[in-house]
């Protein structure tokens, strides 16, 4: 009923945007969009008045702070794109039907209205990859509705299962699902796709990377961020996650050292942080909100990073890191908004990220299991070296020395980003107290110091401006499409004999290819393993002296 | 009037509108008129027998009794009131596409046409309430033949062979496998009627290779499920005219083949008897390999065709193992789905077809490569086929959605876990085949042909069509909805 209240209402709003063709009005209704969604939030505080004193200083309410996160970042967004000269109407109004519908996962209470949910929000998120301009779109929209059809037939699955033990379809109140079951497993594997799981992460870094970057501002919140919540919801505690998280948050490190592409840089980063929830989650004996939190750093620093890419992107009219190098100024409120971004990301002492950072290793610690310390630390060091430290080096001009501070054109924009800034801000000013103790300051500083180190290694190792990786990748990525499409053809075709015979010839003529590449590159990736390895080393012989 | 003379008049109004067809040669208004008539007092008949039946009244009905054993006749149960009211339905919208279609096309032997189509109907109805094995038979194979006149419609020698494949199998499994398990379940249980519960129970002791034995006869037998290898006949049947393909894949024969497996399944040998005697034999139910392998070997042809309405056929017979297959799981919630699945599967398919059909009549195009933009020109069309094709691939909102709920959860109660992987993989290769199309459609630009010289009365030519193809669906989506009237029936 209270879903209904917001769906209904925007769901007019879209179809209007979609099929009016007077700038005017459009605008105006987007404005309406806004509105309704402000109206939402207040009066959802209101009928849940015992929830509304737990936003932001305590997270109680898991659900509600969701809610809250999603509105917010949700009026974040709008009233950013808005500020725009030209705006694509139709593609906002689909914007507006995929967070009507992502909200209705937040909302659901069975399993059945998560998968109507679930997969609507997949639905209207091809549409919106569908309104870019790129001339691969409609290739990326076919793999992000697949692998998205892929993930909500396995939580059909699933559920039936469910539905045939219990003779309910509404999820589990008091304890979490058991993993070790096949039904349960299945639904845990639709949840860990839209988490990005790899193999099946590629929908995620080319759908962000691939659609307008407005839109890309919308896209990097909502699906990913609503399937953790149902993950939280659903799994908490399970031992299982530890691992699953540990190979997502690695492969999303290891392949954004490869990027040169901002957006897919901040898309590998995205994948990254995941594997990090992921192993939160796992760590979490209970429902508890103050997860959330972390939820809430992470969406809007992500938010602020990708407007950044989007004001740049529009700008300059590239993707590119290398020649975007310089191209924002230390003293204008883009540069002021990337470098609290990234200190938000490393979690340095008296930034938002910093509580969040701390509240997850300490729920990590009480796990007792010594090498998930490492790791995760570990990991913690990658983010700070891919949004920390790798973006802010190569976008911002240190070099300038004027005093004044460089204002953007439009107002609202000014106003988003402190906006979003002032609300990454309260989350330590509110729970600073808790966490600020002199052990957690030198752990964040320690973190810091790794990911420096780790990035000037991978400077020095990994040369991305050359672009060779990508060759690499494309060319397995070719094998496999091939592969599949003459394993098709010798099904489906009249003549097999003929097919195998060309296929085999063909396969031979790739691997041989392959193979020239990848021994040019191995000398490499030996050296950089090497360093990796010295680096958990030491990690591991600090932490054997000192324990805190 | 009573239940058992409403069955009769439901099966001989089609007849009627047959034998009126050919009358009406010269006047087309009036010949089209009558048949709508004819096909709305049936539906009507149809709801009211609907009715009757869940009131608690039953009905048979017998003629032309040999001995014991052998008549013919005809009954009501609840899974033939379910598919005749489909079917009674499906047929106005039908005629009221092919209104469109036949004239917009110009075709010849429009009066032969329409007769043959009410004629077909009236077989399937007639599969529908017979009482017994025999009946069955007898009007399996009139459909056959009363099918042949509208897929030979537009014989010529480039297309005679197909014509010939459509003919043969149908003609010779029937005649080399499915009569002869029908002899056979004579001469070994002294009956072939339709009994609640199954026939099998009440012999006590049985030879499980025999039942076995059967059982296959049966699934190849009745070649019209589509069963690989014997579905070769269905994309041989494309080259009739499109309203004809919509006829045979989605209302009348395909799902007639489909009725009569579940029948067979469910009152003859009866349900928990096959499953004792599967346990007996091995643990991993094999025989649900059959459907398995046509649900995924259909769909990767599906995949590699070109041609529209090929590869909506090949669709079809991936669908089809779908219902086989829930049939086979043996557990109630894999026969709910199997009926589920025939209602879901007919109205989205009778949509997809539709919509094949007018681009081929509006635009002339019949390769799924040359349908770039046509969204643009054909709005409607190409919604409707959306909404259809999302049906196909199990999206919430969807009648396929709730088939395939009850699909999955058969599978669980049947504990045949690999089968839930062929579901999941048939699904992505499901939204493969079919997403490439729309986005095509809505998302390209429309090249102008240089031969395209019909721009002028499109919207007057497509009106009927636009009709039915909003009215089916329309329906795709309301079965979602009143799901639960018609699940409520099946469960008791």
């Amino acid at each position: 009923m209270v879903l209904t209240s917001l769906i209904l209402p925007l769901l007019v709003i879209s179809l209007g945007l979609i099929t009016l063709k007077s700038k005017k009005y459009s605008f105006l209704f987007a404005i309406l969009a806004i509105i309704i969604t402000i109206i939402f939030v207040v009066s959802y505080t209101i009928a849940d008045s015992y929830n509304n004193i737990a936003f932001l200083s305590d997270f109680i309410y898991p659900h509600y702070s969701m809610v809250i996160l999603f509105s917010i970042s949700f009026i974040l967004g709008m009233s950013f794109v808005l500020a725009q000269n030209t705006i694509n109407y139709r593609e906002l109004g689909i914007i507006i039907i995929y967070f009507a519908f992502s909200m209705g996962i937040l909302f659901s209470n069975s399993f059945v209205d998560l998968i109507i949910y679930w997969e609507l929000t997949s639905l209207s998120a091809t549409l919106v990859i569908l309104q870019s301009a790129h001339p691969n779109k409609k290739y990326v929209a076919l793999k992000y509705f697949v692998i998205h059809s892929l993930s909500g037939v396995m939580i059909i699955a699933g559920a039936t299962d469910f539905v045939r033990a219990f003779y309910t379809d509404s999820f589990p109140l008091e304890n979490s699902l058991n993993v070790y079951n096949l039904g349960n497993l299945l639904i845990l594997g639709g949840i860990l796709i839209n988490l990005a799981l790899p193999p099946f992460s590629s929908w995620l870094v080319d759908g962000y990377s691939k659609c307008s970057p407005n839109a890309s501002i919308f896209l990097s919140i909502f699906t990913t961020k609503a399937a953790i919540f149902i993950l939280f919801k659903l799994f908490y505690g399970s031992d299982l996650l530890i691992y699953i998280g540990i190979f997502i948050a690695l492969y999303g490190l290891i392949f954004s050292l490869f990027e040169s592409s901002l957006r897919r840089i901040l898309s590998m980063a995205i994948i990254h942080q995941l594997g990090i929830m992921t192993i939160g989650i796992a760590s979490l004996k209970t429902f508890e909100g103050f997860f959330i939190a972390y939820i809430f750093v992470d969406v809007l620093y992500k938010l602020m990073a990708f407007m950044l890419a989007a004001i740049l992107i529009k700008r300059y009219n590239t993707d590119n890191i290398y020649e975007l190098k310089n191209s924002i100024n230390l003293k204008s409120v883009l540069g002021i908004a990337l470098l609290i971004c990234s200190l938000q990301a490393v979690g340095l002492p008296l930034t938002g990220g910093f509580i969040v950072k701390t509240y997850i290793s300490s729920t990590i610690e009480l796990l007792n299991e010594g090498w998930l310390n490492y790791v995760v630390m570990f990991l913690f060091a990658g983010v700070a070296l891919n949004i920390g430290v790798k973006i802010p080096y190569y976008l911002i001009n240190f070099k300038n020395t004027s005093r004044k501070i460089i204002l953007e054109n439009s107002y609202s924009k000014n106003i988003t980003l402190l906006i979003t800034i002032v609300l990454l801000q309260t989350v330590f000013i509110l729970n600073g107290a808790n966490y600020f103790s002199f052990d957690y300051v030198l752990h964040s500083l320690e973190i810091t110091t790794l990911g420096v180190f780790l990035f000037i290694l991978s400077v020095f190792l990994i040369n991305t401006k050359e672009n060779k990786i990508r060759v690499k990748i494309d060319n397995f990525k070719d094998l496999c499409i091939e592969a599949s499409y003459y394993t098709i053809s010798i099904i489906t075709s009249d003549k097999p004999m003929i097919a195998i015979h060309r296929y085999f010839d063909i396969w031979s003529q790739r691997v041989s290819k392959v193979i020239k590449v990848t021994t040019n590159l191995s000398m490499r990736y030996m050296i950089t393993c090497i360093m990796i390895f010295t680096i958990l080393l030491y990690l591991a012989l600090r932490y054997h002296q000192i324990t805190w | 009037m009573t239940l058992s003379y409403l069955l009769i008049l439901i099966i001989l109004i089609p007849f009627f509108s047959f034998l009126t067809s050919f009358r009406l040669k010269r006047y087309p208004n009036v010949r089209e008129g009558v048949n709508i008539a004819f096909a709305f007092i049936n539906f009507i008949l149809s709801i009211v027998a609907y009715n009757k039946f869940s009131g608690g009244e039953l009905a048979s009905f017998r003629f032309i009794t040999l001995n014991q054993p052998i008549y013919l006749g005809f009954y009501a149960e609840k899974i033939s009131m379910i598919f005749a009211l489909m079917v009674n339905f499906l047929w106005i919208i039908s005629i009221f596409y092919s209104m469109g279609y036949m004239r917009g096309n110009k075709e010849k032997h429009q009066s032969r046409f329409f007769a043959f189509f009410s004629l077909s109907i009236c077989f399937t109805l007639g599969i529908a309430f017979s009482s017994n094995l025999l009946t069955t038979f007898l009007f399996y194979e009139a459909l056959t033949l009363a099918t042949f006149p509208l897929v030979a419609h537009n014989i010529n020698d480039e297309n005679r062979s197909n014509v010939k494949v459509y003919l043969g199998v149908l003609i010779i499994t029937s005649l080399i496998l499915f009569l002869p398990a029908i002899i056979g379940t004579l001469v070994y249980l002294g009956s072939i009627d339709y009994t609640l519960g199954g026939l099998f129970i009440q012999q006590e002791s049985t030879n499980i290779y025999v039942v076995l034995s059967l059982l296959l006869l049966f699934i190849f037998g009745i070649a019209k499920a589509g069963v690989m290898p014997v579905h070769k006949w269905l994309p041989a049947a494309m080259v009739a005219p499109t309203p004809v393909s919509a006829l045979l894949h989605a209302v009348a024969v395909v799902k007639s083949g489909v009725f009569i497996l579940i029948k067979i399944v469910v009152y003859i040998f009866g349900i928990d008897y096959l499953n004792v005697i599967l346990q007996k034999l091995f643990a991993i139910n094999w025989i649900l390999v059959i459907p398995c392998i046509t649900i995924i070997l259909a769909s990767l042809i599906a995949l590699s065709q070109d041609n529209l309405k090929k590869m909506l056929a090949y669709s079809t017979v991936s669908q089809l193992s779908y219902i086989v297959l829930g049939v086979l799981l043996l557990t109630n919630a894999g026969i709910i789905s199997s009926i589920t699945n025939i209602l879901a599967h007919a109205v989205a398919k009778i949509t997809l077809f539709f919509a094949a059909g007018a681009i081929y009549v509006i635009a002339h195009k019949t390769k799924i490569s040359e349908l770039s933009g046509i969204g643009r020109k054909m709005p409607i069309t190409m919604t409707a086929f959306s909404i259809a094709a999302l049906s196909m691939i199990g999206f919430p909102l969807t009648g396929g959605f709730i088939a395939k709920w009850f699909l999955l959860k058969g599978i669980w109660e049947s504990s045949q876990h690999w089968v839930l992987f062929v579901i999941i993989i048939s699904t992505v290769l499901n939204a493969l085949y079919f997403l490439p199309i729309i986005f095509k459609a809505f998302f390209e630009k429309y090249h102008e042909d240089e031969d395209d010289n019909h721009e002028g009365d499109t919207t007057k030519k497509s009106l009927h069509m636009d009709i039915a193809m909003i009215a089916s669906a329309t329906c795709v989506i309301l079965l979602y909805i009143y799901s639960d009237s018609f699940i409520k029936i099946l469960i008791k």
